[in-house]
């Protein structure tokens, strides 16, 4: 290994301690726990513009790569309280369980282009967000009075509500000669677009016969950049290291702060409010190794670290300011309508992948996922069914033409179940903080089904 | 993930994918339904007010104990000192008055709290009365709907004053439409008051309706 090798080697350890040594807990916004297995700082596919943009290096030529995921989740919630009692004609409507089985579709698209030492990469990613609608309540459908409970025990935090953050993103890569050293940057319009649907009282708390509605529709434009090495350490890429950081949408001070219509109706029509959503956003980092001990064999281990405890709690308010305290509350109620305590910690995720190359055009992979919650017991709520994922990973890479490789993959994340009776604050604050209880249990799995195509073009 | 941004095109009606829009319209129709429903069943049990009127300014004016019933939060209403003050005592058919509404503390239900909001009672000859764009203020401690949280609210008052012509009039009542304002936008339609002559230093109980103030002494 020449003396520039031993200087990056350094480098890469002392990172990787520093990551390593950091409490490991992912997800809140994030959604990298249910990327496919290409999702990492060592990827050698083009959506490395995001993942790592020194790994556009990884590969020669031009290359398109196109993919699309099929979601399947089930979850449920079984509320244990209901903050004000059920009237005696209204049992079930705020305690018991809840259902969802969403369906949800994922096409991305990503390219990149290598000539001489440099890399250029193009994409669309979605590394951020997810949804959640929950199924009805049959018990209540059609009731005369009670014409909210339809939608579930969970309705008070969320009937349905989509979160989505969509990159487009362009990066650049630099491999410096004879080092197998290469540096990136990319770049990021970030387009976020966040609806809701929720129950709400006039009083904030969850007395049936006072039953409202929220929706919201909230979006906007923020920028963010990454950074990424990547090196190889042996030739022919047998041993690889990667590492990056992503810069949180919106920067690092007050974060993300977007427009929309806020619509409610508290049984006496709809009321209109323009209202600004403000929040802050974690920045990410991800690593990873991957080597190949023997040629039909390649191992890789991959985590990510999200720096969620910036997450205090998520403002609504109809001024564009909206101060959010350490502890997640807002202290002023000077045009504020809502703001959800959230308390998130720091999260993070590991991956443990392995390859077999039964052919060179033909790969095999299998891979196991862990990837801890941000949420904590207090601030759980069926809005954002957020738990530890343990995820299993199998699929396989096929050469289909001289050009072209077809990927495809079964990814399973089992949320290990959580219990937060007793444990919920959400109904202990005062408005606009306050909202109600979330006391309950909760379970999730999800299954992601992916199809990709790969073309590939010597320049 | 699970974006939905770049899928327009695609079949998310055939897999059943999550529509916050949609749920939201579809609790409006649900509650259209249920309110249709209530305004028939009012109207064949209700009745009209008769025999009231004729009473004169000098009848009419004094401290009330005023109670609002918000027709989005009825199980918590507002209460509030009620002010009337007859700009020509002696006047009978139609004429004006002046009002004063002074919310309460939620502690002692009696202190009046924060600025207290003025308007114009216009009382016609059978009776009927009027209280237009009605500004109010309540401050949070006097707000038992969110403790601690301001209110502005312009509401529009009517009702029938119904009593004897020369006597203090002991109770009116009526209904409310409107809109809160602040902290966010809400139709106040639906709502209710009822109003109850002070005497002495006693609080009465808050009846919120004329179906309460009907049933009082």
């Amino acid at each position: 290994v020449s003396g520039a090798r031993q200087l990056v080697a350094a480098l890469f350890a002392a990172l990787s301690l520093a990551l390593v040594a950091s409490p490991a807990a992912a997800s809140g916004f994030s959604a990298l726990g249910y990327m496919p297995d290409y999702y990492t700082a060592v990827t050698t596919t083009p959506v490395a513009s995001y993942t790592n943009p020194a790994a556009l290096r990884a590969r020669p030529g031009l290359r398109w790569f196109a993919e699309f995921s099929l979601t399947y989740r089930v979850g449920t919630y079984d509320r244990a309280v209901s903050d004000i009692p059920e009237p005696a004609d209204a049992q079930g409507a705020n305690i018991g369980k809840a259902e969802l089985h969403n369906w949800g579709i994922i096409p991305l698209l990503s390219g990149a282009m290598s000539l001489g030492d440099f890399s250029l990469g193009l994409g669309v990613f979605g590394p951020f967000g997810g949804d959640a609608g929950w199924d009805k309540n049959q018990k209540f459908k059609n009731h005369p009075e009670y014409v909210g409970a339809v939608d579930s025990t969970a309705r008070w935090q969320g009937i349905s509500g989509t979160w989505a953050t969509m990159y487009l993103t362009a990066a650049l890569a630099y491999e410096v000669p004879k080092t197998g050293l290469s540096l990136g940057v990319s770049g990021n319009a970030v387009r976020s677009q966040i609806t809701l649907s929720q129950a709400v009282s006039a009083t904030l708390d969850d007395n049936v016969k006072n039953e409202g509605r929220l929706h919201g529709d909230i979006s906007g434009w923020s920028g963010s950049f990454g950074l990424g090495v990547h090196w190889a350490a042996l030739d022919q890429q047998r041993l690889v290291f990667g590492l990056s950081y992503q810069s949180p949408p919106g920067g690092w001070g007050d974060g993300l702060r977007h427009e929309g219509t806020l619509r409610t109706n508290f049984g006496t029509g709809v009321n209109r409010d323009r209202v600004y959503l403000n929040q802050a956003f974690p920045d990410v980092i991800q690593a990873g190794v991957r080597m190949r001990p023997i040629p039909e064999v390649e191992l890789r281990l991959s985590g990510n670290y999200l720096r969620n405890s910036v997450v205090r709690g998520q403002c609504l308010a109809r001024k564009k300011t909206c101060e959010i305290d350490d502890d997640g509350t807002v202290s002023s109620t000077d045009g504020v309508v809502f703001n959800f305590v959230r308390r998130w910690h720091d999260s993070g995720g590991l991956r443990l992948a392995g390859s077999y190359f039964v052919r060179e055009v033909h790969e095999v992979f299998a891979a196991v996922t862990w990837d801890g919650t941000a949420v904590p017991d207090a601030t759980l709520d069926p809005g954002l069914l957020d738990g530890n994922d343990l995820g299993f990973n199998v699929g396989s890479n096929l050469r289909i033409a001289r050009t072209l490789q077809l990927g495809l993959s079964y990814m399973l994340v089992y949320m290990l179940p959580r219990d937060n009776r007793g444990e919920s604050i959400l109904s202990d604050f005062k408005a606009p903080n306050h909202v109600p209880s979330a006391d309950g249990q909760y379970t999730a799995m999800c299954s992601i089904f992916n199809v990709n195509l790969t073309g590939h073009y010597d320049l | 993930m699970f974006s939905r941004v770049l899928l327009g095109l695609l079949p998310c009606a055939l897999l059943g994918c999550v529509d916050p829009a949609a749920d939201f319209d579809d609790f409006n129709k649900r509650v259209e339904e249920r309110e249709r429903r209530h305004a028939e069943e009012e109207e064949m049990h209700g009745g009209a007010d008769g025999g009231c009127g004729g009473l004169p300014a000098a009848m009419i004016e004094g401290s009330y104990y005023f109670t609002y019933r918000p027709k989005v939060a009825e199980d918590t209403p507002i209460l509030a000192l009620f002010e009337v003050t007859a700009r020509d005592a002696a006047a009978t058919g139609d004429f004006e008055l002046d009002v004063l509404f002074k919310p309460v503390a939620i502690a002692d239900k009696k202190t009046p709290l924060g600025e207290p909001s003025p308007g114009v009672m216009k009382v016609k000859a059978d009776g009927s009365f009027t209280i237009d764009d009605f500004s109010i203020f309540i401050p949070g401690a006097a707000n038992p709907v969110l403790e601690d949280t301001d209110f502005k609210a312009l509401v529009h008052l009517s009702g029938t004053l119904c009593g004897e012509v020369d006597a203090p009039l002991a109770t009116f009542c009526g209904d409310g439409l409107g809109e809160l304002l602040e902290p966010v936008t809400v139709n106040l339609d639906g709502s209710s008051f009822g109003a109850q002559r002070l005497v002495g230093d006693a609080i009465p109980e808050p009846l919120g309706s004329c179906a309460e103030t009907a049933g009082s002494p």
